[in-house]
């Protein structure tokens, strides 16, 4: 139907043609209608002999001959009548035919080629059948613009890939797709074998190949005319056929590795080394490189979990022999001790010298790898509180053999003794226990900071087990455990100790103790040794008991000074030529610890020891008061022959009571003066005087005076005859009071002056200085054997010459005494050593004394009881406050109120917590709900 | 969200019957925007789309109660007309009662989001399409390279910003756009024939640049504030329209007023940059079109032969396409065309950069079939279906500048199929609308004047409407099928044509196997229901609503549903009528 008006013309107008197949079949041409359909039939073979030439020579990479524009026509006229199902049908046939031809080639070369060489060969075959794909899509364009998307079919390149899938990679039940997963997985694992592959990139290409195999739904396998567009969304044959069995594989290779390294018994260090290297292989250079993103968190935790979870713990635990935790961490133990002999370790080698101990390389790949399996590493956290308990409480026996075997190699010469037995509540030990906690703590934290990446996890872990150890040395739950340590002495005491030692040493000046380890150490180190091991300790409430036993002492034994007690205050005096400045630095240092346990513990905590403290400073303030008062009323004492006065006078209730509980005993009470006690007339005078002073003036506040002589010390100037020489001798009140017995008596009767002692010769048997001093008779023969029989400061010649002190004793002044110093301090033999024959003694004097505690025992019954006594405050106080807040509680939530309001003191029992609210029930503060027993009230 | 409405049918229809009384008094500038104002209430989208080209039609005027077509789209809730309409340069200013009016009298929340994002504080593209192709070519990512000569400028003070230091440029495009240019590049020219060009360090690169995006219609960046050497290259290059743009933005006293002016500028700019590719495309391509009789030995026995049988490269050789190229066009590629009427083949000097805009020509290019074929200088058909020069010359027209003027009723359905075969979708709405708007009327006469203006009756339009995918046209034909139903029942000749249509319609769907129901009978019912301004819903003219009307209502209203009630019957008949025809055929619908 040519267009009205057009005139005849040779040439034929191409609109003619394409409206010519509705022309034809419409009615007016009802004859011709066969011809015509006859003749589209022609015209489209005609065409389609074209194009499909042109298909096949773009599949055979000669296009250079082809016209884009004369072929585009070709389809455009084609789909324009209606042929577009046709030539969609007919290009998907040459696709498949040419497809079947080059698997056909494909497998023969399979045969011949090497794994690698064939992912080359079929890449370049997909390569290409992608390009000819573009070409066909190309020229098929209005095919794909019109006739595809109004049918909603594949497009055809997209048509051609899944072409491609169906016909070359999963023809033949998926042949040559196997041969490749084969190749694939077979280079993979002899890349995971430490082999060097060639086939990286084909690997990577082919993969990629795989992932644009669209696999839509199950079904569709076959019908691509029915693969729906839709399907993007679904699976692609990577995910279908490629990755289930690259990580069955996988899994079967990380069982047998694993199993290998296992069953060769390798040593855990090399488990570590060899898992750690191949996951970073594995991840780095395998995973990452060739897997797409979905299946690279699969493949890894798979490794994780073969490779790791399964076996570390296996692993951490291995015995010394085969290198587990344990043996990783048993240099830090070793590092210890041996960092103890070499020159303080200063913070940047202290990290070398935990290298060369601890095998922190393996403990950081360890670190590292439960962390893959478990960012909160609880399995670590868990083997590693373990094996820092059971370090710890080696720690106590090895600690001693260590005190042991010092003292074998510098005591030998010395000391005929045998091995001094090093108890584990002794002063070196506590020293040397403390000492090495902190060390010990000190390579675990650098340990942490090293390997664990400072971890707070890790590190709370290490505290906890570090907390447990020292606090459960002495627990009952250790000795049920069977693992008893050989502690005595709990932490809070040893640590007392430690600091008791160590603040009497900074005190004296005169480093002339042969202290081994004390000097290298500052003022600094120590307290923050101290705080640091304080923070551990979980009954800071015990610590505050012993530590303010500790202070009392260290105060009251101090040199220079005697002390005397009072009913309410307890004052002491004795003369001296007291050093102040030394004095004051002992001050200062217990001040700044103070403060610093202060800041540890609250303010509240240590109420004892600042009373005392305030006691301390009010005693040198009366001190100094009196001195005033003396040198005002100079003209009126001068003739008394006063002796100079040092005051310690203690608030009795404030101070402890193992010291305070028989500060009445020296004093009579009918006369209320000093005569229950024989003080030396020496003295005596300047006591009445001190006592009328105390009682007119007004520092009393109304308190009374009891003098204390237990305590406190005297200096003596004695002048020795031949050759001339004066010593002034430093010791205690009671051996003072002893050696005034020497002094001379009788007057010379020409000069009227007093004659020489040494004149005298005066010679007194143990009864009767007992007789004379009225000194206990414990006491007496510790001071006796201090003053006659300790070496260095023999004063008194024993007759008998022995050890003991025993009934019959003679003493008199030894001429002979010698000090290399004027000045001369003379120790108290401790009441451990004097009594170490307890029983012996008892026996010979034969008195049928009791068989006494020692003094030290008693001590520490009291430091006990007081500590028994405190907590009892300390609850009743909190069940108060507790119950005030809340009126009406009931048992278990009190119980666990309580608990969290004391836990930072300490850790009371239930047991104790009951019996404090039966107590408080008794006194009325409480009282059970008259229903539910279980329920307190709170009585205003 | 409100579903988008439709302003009531009657309505709009007495609308449309004003604008075709008042069509002999109105220019046809006013009638385009009465047009697009009336679509853009409809939701016509493809009308809007076809009409926004109309050379010199501004889409921000206002109509006689200050609706704009914007305002209009955005109160009747038509998204895809406000986007369009925003990106054909539609100003939305807060800062005017036009602009706030639209934001606030936006149907939805999309719509006024979309306003919003648009407010012409920020930016306005005011780009067409073709300038926006035009302007894609400076793009470094562009895909077909074909920029063909290079400035280089030296670098006087120190280093020169990257950007600066050379500009890639096609020389069509200056030749087009700069008098100064066209001088330089002619034949005689300082520049003929040479690839680099270095510049003289008078030249500012910064004011270069700008003037490089004034040739590339990229509108909104000429315009940077500080450059005052922009004018004088303006002056040098003897660009008036910039040097007036510039002198105008210079009058701006406060900076909204320049941002305003500087607006009206873009506008004004962009119709240059028509004008230009418009005088460029009839001087140097039309111009310069070549034409060759046709020979052919090869004819078939009643002495016909196809034309696309006819090679048209052995018309050209080498040399003549050299020289064809070679001229002032500085093209890269040929198009030919058969024009019938001549018996001639006809050669264009084109460029590839402006064919791309076509996708077919696009892959063409790219494709390395395309590549392989050792022509230096290609010579391709425009498309298999056109034969005439004017339709190619139309097809030229819309790739170069958009605008497709004077398309002769005659020519339009051929142009629709070189617009389907070179997927030029904007190209084909404007062939269908071109059909549609002049067939407003849907009186039975129509079915002869279509016959003897356009050359087809409605039946085989809407083949053609099956063959080439255009809805627009194959509603309207639905629609004066419909409406013209009783007509073409009692006539013999249109009934057996209507028979055959439904036949293959009823084909169409055994093809494609996803609808069980006949497209051209549902498109027909549905005019149908239209036409009698019935709603489906109510089809039992005494239903109860009757009954509950009739007791309440007063005269006037009775009056309305008496008519109603006609309607209804008539609509009844003509269902009837279609019943019939399917039986006829042996069709269930």
């Amino acid at each position: 139907m040519l267009p009205p008006g057009s005139r005849r013309s040779k040439i034929r107008p191409p609109r003619n043609s394409l409206l010519s197949s509705f022309v034809g079949g419409s009615a007016s041409s009802s004859s011709g209608s066969s011809s015509t359909a006859n003749a589209g039939a022609e015209d489209y073979e005609k065409s389609w002999a074209i194009l499909s030439s042109a298909i096949i020579q773009i599949q055979n990479k000669n296009v250079s001959n082809l016209s884009y524009e004369q072929l585009y026509r070709k389809a455009y006229i084609l789909v324009l009548r209606k042929q577009g199902s046709r030539l969609y049908e007919n290009v998907t046939q040459l696709i498949v035919k040419h497809l079947l031809e080059r698997r056909e080639a494909l497998l023969a070369k399979l045969s011949k080629e090497s794994g690698g060489e064939f992912l080359k060969t079929l890449l370049s075959e997909w390569t290409e059948h992608l390009q000819s794909m573009k070409f066909i899509s190309d020229v098929l364009m209005y095919l794909n613009r019109v006739y595809v998307k109004e049918r909603k079919k594949l497009l055809i390149y997209d048509l051609g890939i899944q072409l491609y899938k169906e016909n070359l990679i999963k023809y033949n039940n998926n042949e040559v797709g196997e041969k490749l997963i084969d190749i694939i997985i077979e280079e993979v694992t002899k890349s995971r074998l430490g082999e060097v592959i060639t086939t990286k990139m084909y690997i990577v290409k082919v993969i990629n190949m795989m992932e644009l195999l669209e696999e839509t739904s199950p079904s569709s396998s076959s019908m691509i005319s029915e693969v729906d567009l839709g399907g993007s969304e679904g699976e692609n044959y990577y995910q279908r056929f490629f990755e289930p069995r690259f990580l069955a594989s996988s899994e079967t290779f990380f069982y047998q590795l694993s199993h290998q390294f296992m069953s060769e018994n390798i040593s855990g260090s090399a488990y570590l080394h060899e898992i750690s290297q191949f996951i970073k292989d594995e991840e780095e250079n395998r995973a990452r490189y060739y897997l797409p993103m979905s299946t690279f968190p699969k493949l890894i935790d798979l490794m994780n979990n073969i490779l790791i979870k399964d076996k570390i713990d296996e692993v951490i635990l291995l015995p010394m022999d085969r290198q587990g935790l344990s043996f990783w961490m048993e240099g830090v133990v070793r590092g210890v001790f041996e960092s103890q002999n070499n020159p303080a370790p200063t913070s940047t080698n202290s990290t070398r010298a935990i290298e060369s101990f601890a095998n922190v390389k393996e403990l950081a790949i360890l670190y590292e790898l439960v962390g893959r399996i478990d960012s909160e590493r609880e399995l670590l956290k868990v083997r590693l509180k373990e094996l820092v308990i059971s370090q710890g409480q080696s720690l106590p026996t090895l600690v001693r053999e260590k005190l042991e075997n010092n003292s074998d190699e510098l005591g030998v010469g010395n000391n005929s003794k045998k091995t001094p037995a090093f108890s584990y509540s002794s002063t070196s030990f506590a020293i040397e226990w403390i000492n090495t906690i902190s060390e010990y703590q000190e390579q675990l934290s650098t340990i942490s900071r090293i390997a664990f990446n400072n971890d707070p996890g890790v590190v709370q872990a290490i505290t906890v087990a570090i907390r447990d150890f020292i606090n459960n040395s002495t627990s009952t739950n250790n000795k049920k455990s069977g693992k008893n340590s050989p502690l005595t002495a709990s932490a809070s005491e040893l640590l007392s100790i430690f600091m008791d030692n160590y603040i009497k040493q900074f005190t004296k000046q005169s480093p002339s103790k042969s202290s081994s380890i004390n000097e290298e150490f500052s003022i600094d180190q120590v307290i923050n040794r101290s705080i640091t091991f304080l923070r551990f300790i979980k009954d800071k409430d015990t610590f505050e008991a012993h530590y303010a036993n500790h202070f009392a002492k260290r105060f009251l034994n101090t040199k220079a000074q005697s002390s005397l007690t009072t009913t309410t205050t307890s004052a002491a005096a004795l003369k001296s030529n007291n050093k102040s400045d030394r004095h004051s630095t002992s001050i200062d240092l217990e001040e700044l610890i103070l403060s610093k346990l202060m800041e540890e513990m609250g303010s509240s905590s240590l109420e004892k020891v600042m009373k005392m403290n305030r006691d301390i400073k009010s005693s040198r303030d009366l001190t100094n008061d009196w001195k005033r008062h003396i040198k005002s009323n100079d003209v009126q004492y001068s003739s008394s022959n006063l002796v100079e006065l040092e005051l310690k006078i203690c608030n009795v209730t404030d101070w402890p009571k193992s010291m305070t509980k028989d500060y009445k005993k020296y004093s009579d009470d009918n006369t209320g003066g000093t005569s229950g006690f024989p003080w030396p007339k020496q003295l005596r005078g300047t006591l009445s005087e001190f006592e009328d002073y105390w009682l007119t003036g007004k520092k009393n506040d109304n308190k009374s005076l009891h003098w204390s002589p237990k305590f406190g010390s005297m200096d003596l100037r004695i002048t020795y005859p031949s050759p001339m020489k004066t010593y002034e001798i430093n010791l205690s009140t009671y051996a003072g009071i002893i050696m005034l017995l020497f002094a001379p008596q009788s007057t010379d009767n020409i000069t009227g002056e007093l004659v020489s002692a040494f004149s005298e010769m005066r010679e007194l048997k143990y009864e009767e200085i007992r007789e004379l001093t009225k000194i206990p008779e414990q006491d007496l023969k510790r001071q006796l054997q201090s003053i006659a029989v300790a070496p260095r400061s023999r004063l008194l010649v024993k007759v008998p010459m022995t050890k003991e002190v025993n009934e019959g004793d003679i003493f008199k002044l030894n001429e002979k005494f010698k000090s290399p110093t004027i000045k001369v301090k003379v120790l108290t033999v401790s009441a451990t050593s004097s009594s170490s024959k307890r029983p012996t003694v008892a026996n010979v004097g034969g008195e049928g004394l009791p068989l006494r505690k020692t003094e030290a025992q008693e001590e520490a019954e009291e430091v006990a009881a007081n500590i028994v006594e405190g907590r009892n405050v300390e609850i009743n106080a909190a069940i108060v406050r507790i119950m005030k807040s809340r009126q009406t509680l009931n048992h278990n939530d009190l119980i666990s109120e309580l608990i969290r309001q004391l836990q930072n003191r300490f850790l009371p029992s239930t047991i104790q917590i009951k019996q404090r609210i039966e107590d408080l029930i008794e006194k009325e503060y409480l009282k059970r709900d008259s229903v539910e027993k279980s329920k307190y009230h709170y009585v205003a | 969200m409100a579903e988008p409405v439709t302003l009531p049918l009657n309505y709009s229809r007495r609308r449309l019957d004003n604008s075709l009384t008042d069509e002999d008094e109105l220019s046809p500038l006013d009638r385009a925007y009465q047009e697009l104002c009336l679509a853009c209430r409809a939701g016509d989208l493809d009308t809007v789309d076809s009409l926004t080209s109309t050379a010199n039609l501004n889409i921000n005027y206002v109509d006689e109660w200050d609706y704009s077509p914007l305002i209009l789209a955005s109160l009747c809730g038509h998204r895809d007309i406000v986007e369009l309409l925003l990106l054909r340069g539609a100003v939305c200013d807060r800062d005017t009662f036009e602009g706030a009016r639209s934001i606030y009298g936006a149907l939805n929340d999309e719509i006024r989001d979309l306003l919003i994002s648009f407010d012409v504080s920020k930016k306005v593209d005011i780009s067409q399409p073709f300038a926006a192709h035009i302007s894609s070519l400076l793009n470094p990512q562009v895909k077909i390279k074909t920029r063909d000569i290079t400035f280089k400028f030296p670098q006087v003070h120190g280093v020169l910003n990257r950007d600066y230091q050379a500009f890639s440029l096609n020389k069509f495009l200056l030749i087009a756009r700069s008098p100064y240019f066209r001088e330089k590049l002619s034949e005689g020219g300082d520049w003929f024939g040479i690839e680099d060009v270095k510049m003289s360090p008078t030249i500012d690169p910064a004011a270069f640049k700008c003037f490089v995006d004034y040739v590339y219609v990229r509108t909104d960046s000429v315009f940077v504030d500080e450059n005052s050497k922009l004018g004088d290259l303006a002056a040098l290059y003897k660009l008036d329209d910039l040097t007036e743009a510039i002198q105008s933005i210079d009058t701006a006293t406060t900076p909204e007023q320049r941002s305003k002016l500087k607006n009206e500028s873009s506008v004004k700019l962009m119709e240059a940059a028509r004008q230009d590719m418009r005088n460029f495309l009839q001087n140097e391509i039309f111009g310069n079109m070549k034409s060759v009789a046709i020979v052919e030995e090869a004819v078939e026995e009643n002495g016909e032969i196809d034309a696309e049988d006819i090679s048209v490269e052995k018309y050209i050789t080498q040399q003549e396409r050299a020289q064809l190229i070679g001229k002032n066009a500085n093209a890269d590629i040929i198009v030919s065309v058969i024009d019938i009427d001549s018996e001639s083949v006809c050669y264009y000097p084109v460029h590839k950069s402006i064919l791309s805009r076509s996708p077919y020509f696009e892959t063409m290019i790219l494709s390395d079939i395309f590549n392989q074929s050792k022509d230096q200088i290609p010579v391709i058909q425009l498309s298999s279906s056109t034969s005439s020069t004017i339709v190619a010359e139309m097809v030229l027209s819309f790739l170069y500048h958009d605008d497709v003027e004077n398309m002769p009723l005659k020519l339009t359905i051929d142009l629709l199929f070189a617009a389907d075969e070179l997927f030029l979708d904007r190209l084909k709405t404007m062939a269908a609308v071109r059909i549609t708007s002049e067939f407003k009327n849907l009186d039975h006469s129509t079915i002869s004047e279509l016959q003897e203006k356009v050359g087809y009756n409605p039946y085989e339009l809407i083949r053609v409407s099956w063959q080439t995918h255009s809805d627009r046209l194959e509603q309207h034909m639905s629609r004066f099928l419909a409406y013209n139903l009783r007509y073409i029942y009692e006539n013999s000749d249109e009934r057996k044509l209507l028979l055959e249509l439904i036949e293959e319609s009823a084909d169409r769907i055994k093809d494609r196997q996803d609808t069980d129901t006949i497209e051209l009978i549902d498109d027909i019912r549905y005019y149908l229901v239209k036409k009698y301004g019935i709603e489906s819903s109510d089809f039992e003219p005494d239903s109860d609503k009757f009954e509950e009307l009739n007791l309440f209502t007063t005269t006037d209203k009775l009056e309305d549903i008496r008519l109603y009630k006609k309607a209804v019957i008539e609509y009844e008949r003509d269902i009837a009528l279609i019943e019939s025809l399917l039986e006829e055929v042996n069709l269930e619908a």
